[in-house]
């Protein structure tokens, strides 16, 4: 029995065992699957909103489409939800329902409920049937109710026609007209009633008005200059108006120095035509005229006009008087935009001169012009009061700018809003590397305005970021500059050095642009004359003309002469017997050619040239060993004569070869010594040189080691020179006194403790190195063969292995002439001379030179002095020059025996880099710097040594190639920036350095560094004519114009809608303000600028849809030389830029593109905007009567009128002006009242309760329309979704 | 009455024994799953919200305009494809351009994603030439195949070409 017990025990416990262990690993695995999950609130929520979005004109689904077709659903702008509601409480409950399931058919899986309800009562539901969770969403729904009527009155008003608008015809002066009386055609509609007339005008003598040329009042200016006065005509005078086309004429009481510096006449007044004006369409083209002032005095007329769409064709008219036979002989100019397109020089009677299309076209860009405002010129040239000088030394800038992540901070000052997307608080801070564009690609636009000058971009942050080569391509640059953004991690940090360095490879990469004859330049070259000028060729052409026969001159590369790094060594010789690595960089005669091809001396025994064995330092076998045992003891050998080093032709002279002496322990107590010769042939020529006074200088390269670096005892090099007869031992004597001496001078030697080392060397096997250069001209008294000997010695005190070597190498014999002169001479060619504005001759000389171009003698230095880059720089006069090919002769005065040419001729160009910075530098630019790393920091420059490393390579920069330096310290740079960038420009001239915190600031900055760079001399130029003395008058006639045929962008206001023109207030500061009505059409904007007798420089305007500010007219796009350029008193702004609500303009005015002053307070917007003269249908209400109308218009006048006009009940509504507001009344049940009020909140543009557009009973007529089953705004009604599973 | 004998039948006590004996081990074994169950559960469910959230706020900000408003690549910082629960195109097709790691950055999820458009028959929708956004390799063919633990699908309703589109998001580990 217990062995049963036992059994059962078991089973059972293995069985619940068993189920434990199942369950174990069976829950998790199921739980730990995947999970696909949905969520069931989405559905709803979902559904809701784009059934409250999705409109029912806009669904793309067939029951919808049914809907419209068979259950009068209009396709509006309802949404489907709203259209469920008005089906459903239209009783359309089956429509409803499937409206419901059709548009949500798919949208939920097959798992899920989807109900729609209102107020609670099923709509739709797709009755799946399982309900565990429920998901409901709401949406209130206007206009439908249970059980409420869904239908009312809705009613229109349109105005028929009207008695007569409210506007304003202008004539337009400036922004300068003058000089004398001034005259403007004025155009005034058919049927107008004058309202009033007014001239806002800048002027600075008193006038006499004359309409129509009758005498309309005097009046008196305060005479202050940009300040618009404004003067009121007598309405007395009113008469002298006619329809259509009026003349106004200002009378000057002044000497005839006066003008009009901008402003208008204005005539307000009432008409019944509500046409646009006398702009005439056909065929969708418009043409329309600008008409030139009157001027009766000088003619001197800066202005602008403004073309409203694409330019087609434009036709110039010019009617003038300009004498040129008495005071004035100037030209007569007419440019439109920068393009001059009328010159008169010669006239003396009246003009009357048609500019046709045709010229016209091919003349003007078209395109650039279109939908500008642009400016006109037209007077005479160069007799305003200070002239402008643009444009001096043309050149090559390098711009770096830092992009390292400082460069995001929002802190520079831009309160003059030249930045477009302002950012901080209060909304008048920039971001640094926004600012760091704009002054950017300002300086490019200022430095190209000038042709012929070149930029180039350098970026960085942590490395070089971004590079432009040189380039005058200024949209290349500016995209290159739009790019620039601050960069991130790693590359945040600031390499200042970086960007100095990459602006020195920009400026060096191009250095001959615009050279006829760049440096370096081959050249031919004659030597034979001395002492006097090369004689005539024969032809009688001397050696300065043109056609000078020059084939037998020699040619060769500048520069000539003896400096060192000369390419073509003339009026010297070398001898050059062998060269110690490495190579020497300039090409010389060796040991093989040349004047020593008579060979050398060396010689070993036995010698077998005569005279050779007269060298007397040769080995001498016989003198020096018992045992003949040369080859172990003494040798010469060449550095790879390891074998046959006693052979005396083993001698090699090519590149990278030396010879050596070695002197080694014989085991006697005898000095120990050898040496080698060399034969110089001293030609006749060679003498002749010698003895007018020239040098000849010797010199050779040694160099000795101890074999096993324990010299004990003497060594010594030395060395003899002269004609084998008389040999002069060469240095000095070195060894007196020492433990080993002898007679005799030595070059080296290390005598004194030979135990402790070479002397010079300071241990133990050190290598001594040495050049040796003498003066041996005294050693030269006749012509023949000369003799020098080089050798070593050793001190008898030599045991077995020890010994040292000497070694020689570049064995020079130099002569050179002490006096005589060279001649040069170079053709060239060249074209297009007419790009250049200035060429400039650059001579390196030593000593004085004559050049001469095309046989003109165009410098003649004087001085004596040594050579450098560049000894002279001369201006040549252009008309020296010829296109094609031209000549230059030099005669090179030598007066020593030291001399060098060499010689440019192209455009002076400066070079410069503005180095500009946020912050402290703190990387470096190596490890490898090249050359420009003079500081030994390559490959160890560190973090703390970056700054000295900026500086470092400026200064480099500036001393090696004449760079200039500036630096820019940008916005609030630190004082460790600060004090980098101050050191930077320093290299330059200290006041390179520059510093801002606000945009302005840096603007001027950038237009500096222009302005010092290229030495423009910006004068300040005013437009006004100093008229003194007597002078014949010229007469521009007003019937003069501009007329252009374009396509416009829109074809004037649309049916039922009328243009009227509102001035804003004056802006009153620097920054003026207007406002734009809501939904208001604006279809004309322009803006006034009295800028006197200076330019209306940058226009630019921002608003709520902008954002930004933006410039609406920048006349430095014409051009930079601003007396060229006409002024505008207008400025168009485009009307898609005026946006309802607050708009802001900033004006500003200056004699040239860097000047930004600040433009008249009392400058003005002048709006056009298309009134509606319907309104759309009013909103639903129960009753459509009607009511009695007493109304108010904005010329003050009221009337009485009745809507509809068959109204007959006793309703009185009111719009009129009350204390200035609007004051209405009306009831406010009545879709008809409703309707006209609509109306005339529209005609009310300033909401002042006084209507713009005056209109009569008959002309006022109110249309009254009832639609059916239109909902009313009950409700809200709540409509419901749900979902569930 | 005769008197009754009462017999112990000793095998049947002992089965009871056994019975009692497993039944208690039983339930304790059960107990312990149980706990064990509870507990592993804390942990997922603490998981699954955390992805059920992040599902939630993803496919909320792509049916939004995104920031900033006419957001680029550059400047994102939520992606948002839709005005108005409408679908727009270009911002979709900017969504593209968006590296993916970069997006999940910008989405603020450690989750992988898919997101694509369907009809109401679940057929494709492509929008500006792209079928759908997510994980590289991942197509909404095999999205719903991918190996892991956890994923969630989530579908959301927008407007699209003048319909009613179901947007559908993939989010799993």
């Amino acid at each position: 029995m217990g062995m049963k017990k036992g059994y059962l025990f078991t089973t059972d416990s293995l069985i619940a065992v068993l189920l434990f262990i199942t369950v174990m690993f069976a829950l998790p695995v199921l739980y730990l699957d995947k999970k696909e999950s949905t969520n069931l609130n989405y559905y709803a929520t979902d559904m809701i909103k784009v059934l409250s979005t999705l409109t029912i004109d806009e669904a793309d689904n067939d029951y919808v489409d049914y809907l419209i077709e068979d259950y009068n659903v209009s396709a509006s702008n309802q949404t489907i939800l709203e259209e469920v509601g008005r089906l459903w409480v239209l009783g359309y409950e089956e429509q409803a329902t499937l409206l419901v399931k059709n548009i949500t058919y798919g949208l939920v899986p097959e798992n899920t409920g989807l109900g729609v309800y209102i107020e609670g009562s099923e709509v739709y539901s797709n009755n799946f049937s399982k309900e565990d969770y429920l998901v409901s969403s709401k949406h209130m729904v206007s206009g439908i109710e249970p059980g409420k009527p869904i239908t009312g009155l809705s009613s229109r008003a349109y105005l028929d026609d009207i008695n007569e608008k409210s506007s304003s015809a202008y004539a337009f002066f400036g922004g300068f007209v003058g000089n004398g009386n001034v005259s403007k055609k004025l155009f005034i509609p058919n049927m107008a009633t004058i309202v009033n007339a007014s001239m806002e005008l800048d002027v600075t003598t008193g006038f006499r008005l004359y309409i129509n040329n009758h005498y309309s009042g005097t009046f008196n200016s305060s005479g202050q200059e940009f300040d618009a006065e404004t003067f009121y005509v007598n309405r007395s005078y009113f008469t002298y108006f006619q329809d259509g086309e009026n003349l106004v004429k200002l009378v000057f009481s002044g000497t005839g120095s006066d003008y009009v510096g901008g402003g208008y006449f204005k005539v307000k007044y009432s008409t019944p035509d509500i046409s646009s004006g006398d702009i005439e369409i056909i065929e969708g083209n418009a043409i329309d005229r600008y008409w030139f002032p009157g001027i009766d005095g000088i003619i001197n007329l800066y202005s602008s006009f403004y073309v409203p769409g694409s330019l087609n064709e434009m036709t110039i008219y010019l009617h003038y008087f300009a004498n040129h036979t008495l005071s004035f002989q100037h030209d007569l100019v007419l440019r439109i935009g920068n393009t001059t397109v009328l010159v008169d020089n010669l006239s003396t009677t009246t003009q009357t001169i048609t500019l046709n299309s045709s010229f016209l076209n091919s003349t003007l860009d078209y395109s650039f012009l279109s939908k500008k405002t642009i400016p006109i010129r037209f007077g005479f040239e160069n007799i305003t009061p200070v002239e402008i000088v643009v444009g001096g030394y043309k050149g090559d800038t390098a711009v770096t700018t830092d992009l390292s992540g400082s460069m995001d901070t929002c802190d520079v000052d831009d309160s003059a809003h030249l930045i477009p997307g302002d950012c901080g608080s209060p909304g008048d801070r920039a971001q640094r590397i926004a600012v760091a564009r704009y002054v950017d690609k300002f300086f490019v636009h200022y430095v190209l305005n000038t042709s012929g000058n070149r930029v180039g971009l350098a970026s960085y942050g942590t490395t070089l970021d971004d590079s432009l080569d040189l380039t005058d391509d200024e949209l290349l640059l500016n995209d290159t500059i739009d790019d620039y953004d601050t960069l991130s991690s790693p590359y945040y940090y600031t390499c200042i050095s970086c960007g100095v360095y990459e602006s020195i490879q920009l400026l060096l990469k191009d250095e001959d642009y615009r050279f006829f004859i760049p440096r370096n330049s081959d050249w031919l070259y004659n030597i034979s004359y001395r002492y006097s000028e090369p004689p005539d060729d024969g032809s009688g052409d001397n050696w300065t003309d043109e056609g000078f026969d020059d084939s037998s001159w020699k040619n060769g590369t500048a520069a000539f002469g003896t400096y060192e790094g000369s390419s073509t060594i003339i009026n010297g010789f070398y001898a050059n017997l062998s060269e110690l690595a490495p190579d020497l960089e300039t090409p010389e005669l060796d040991f093989t050619s040349g004047i020593m091809t008579s060979a050398n001396t060396f010689c070993h025994p036995p010698c077998t040239l005569s005279p050779a064995t007269q060298d007397g330092w040769d080995y001498d076998v016989r003198a020096y060993t018992t045992n003949d045992d040369d080859t172990t003891r003494t040798r010469i050998r060449t550095p790879n004569g390891e074998s046959g080093y006693t052979s005396y032709n083993n001698v090699e002279t090519g590149s990278n070869k030396w010879i050596q002496i070695e002197i080694r322990n014989d085991n006697y107590a005898r000095d120990d010594s050898a040496a080698f010769g060399i034969q110089f042939n001293i030609t006749p020529d060679m003498y002749d040189i010698i003895s007018h006074g020239g040098t000849a200088t010797l010199s050779f390269d040694y160099y000795a080691d101890d074999v096993d670096n324990d010299l004990e005892e003497g060594a010594w090099i030395k060395a003899r020179f002269g004609d084998g007869t008389t040999m002069n031992y060469l240095g000095s004597n070195l060894d007196s006194g020492d433990t080993y001496n002898d007679a005799t001078a030595e070059i080296w030697c290390s005598t004194d403790y030979p135990s402790s080392g070479f002397e010079e060397g300071g241990s133990y096997g050190d290598g001594i190195t040495g050049t040796y250069s003498l003066n041996v001209s005294q050693y030269i008294t006749h012509k023949g063969y000369y003799y020098l000997d080089l050798g070593a010695k050793g001190s008898g005190d030599y045991y077995s292995s020890e010994g040292f070597i000497a070694s020689f190498d570049n064995i020079l014999l130099t002569m050179y002439n002490e006096t005589g002169n060279v001649y040069f001479r170079k053709r060239f060619s060249l074209e297009n001379l007419s790009n250049y504005t200035s060429v400039s001759l650059f001579v390196y000389s030593d000593d004085m030179a004559d050049v001469y171009i095309n046989d003109v003698l165009i410098d003649n230095d004087s001085s004596q002095h040594d050579a450098y880059y560049w000894n002279r720089e001369v201006a040549v006069p252009l008309q020296y020059l010829n296109e094609g090919e031209n000549e230059i002769a030099v005669k090179l005065y030598n007066n020593d025996s030291v001399f060098g040419f060499d010689l440019a001729l192209g455009e002076k160009r400066k070079k410069a880099m503005i180095v500009m910075s946020d912050g402290e530098a703190n990387r470096c630019h190596g490890p490898d710097d090249g050359i420009i790393d003079t500081n030994g920091l390559s490959g160890s420059c560190t973090t703390s040594q970056a700054a000295q490393e900026a500086i470092d390579f400026a200064c480099y920069a500036h001393e090696n190639y004449g760079i200039s330096v500036f630096a820019v310290a940008f916005g609030n740079a630190g004082a460790a920036s600060i004090a980098t960038l101050n050191k930077t420009a320093c290299c330059d001239d200290c006041s390179h350095f520059y510093t801002s915190t606000n945009v302005t600031g840096l603007v001027d900055i950038y237009a500096n560094i222009v302005e010092e760079l290229h030495k423009i001399n910006v004068e300040k130029v005013i437009q006004a004519y100093n008229v003194t003395g007597n002078y014949s008058k010229n007469i521009l006639y007003p019937d003069s114009y501009i007329m252009f045929n374009y396509t416009p962008g829109s074809l004037g206001p649309a049916f039922g809608k009328v243009p009227i023109s509102i001035e804003s207030a004056r802006f009153g500061g620097p920054k003026g303000n207007f406002y734009i009505p809501p939904n208001t059409e604006v279809t004309d904007a322009k803006v006034t600028s009295f800028s006197g007798k200076r330019w209306t420089n940058l226009v630019r305007i921002n608003n709520t849809n902008l954002t930004s500010w933006r410039t609406v007219f920048n006349l430095s796009e014409f051009s930079g030389r601003y007396p060229d350029l006409g002024d505008p008193y207008i400025v168009q702004v485009p009307a898609g830029m005026v946006s309802s609500g607050n708009n802001s303009v900033i004006i500003n005015i200056g004699d040239n593109m860097t000047s930004l002053g600040n433009g008249s307070s009392d400058d003005r917007a002048i709006i056009t905007v298309n009134l509606d003269l319907q309104a759309n249908y009013s909103s639903i209400y129960p009753e459509a009567e009607g009511c009695r109308w007493y109304v108010e218009f904005e010329d003050g006048s009221n009337t009485t009128i009745k809507v509809p006009s068959g109204y007959s009940g006793s309703n009185s509504c009111y719009y009129m002006n009350y204390k200035g507001s609007l004051n209405v009344s009306f009831s406010s049940n009545d879709s008809i009242d409703w309707a006209v009020y609509n109306l005339f909140r529209k005609l009310d543009i300033d909401d002042n309760g006084r209507l713009y557009v005056n209109f009569g009973q008959g002309e006022f007529n109110i249309n009254t329309i009832f639609i059916k089953d239109i909902p009313y705004l009950w409700g809200p009604t709540l409509i419901e979704v749900r979902t569930w599973q | 009455m005769a008197g009754y004998t009462l017999i112990r039948k000793r095998r049947g006590q002992i089965w009871s024994l056994d019975m009692m004996m497993a039944v208690v081990m039983f339930m304790l074994a059960l107990f312990m799953v149980y706990q064990y169950l509870i507990n592993s559960e804390r942990t997922n469910v603490s998981d699954i919200e955390e992805l059920a959230r992040d599902s939630q706020v993803i496919s909320s900000q792509l049916l939004s305009e995104g920031l900033p408003k006419g957001w680029n690549s550059t400047d994102v910082k939520m992606i948002g494809v839709a005005k108005d629960f409408r679908i727009n195109e270009t911002c979709w097709e900017r969504f593209s351009n968006i590296s993916y790691d970069r997006s999940r950055s910008v989405f603020n999820t450690r989750y992988h994603y898919y997101v694509y458009f369907t009809d109401n028959e679940d057929n494709l929708i492509t929008i500006g030439g792209i079928d759908g956004i997510g994980k590289p390799g991942v197509v909404s063919a095999n999205v719903s195949e991918v190996q892991t633990k956890r994923i969630i699908k989530v579908d959301r309703l927008a407007i699209y070409d003048s319909k009613i589109i179901k947007m559908v998001l993939f989010l799993w580990e």
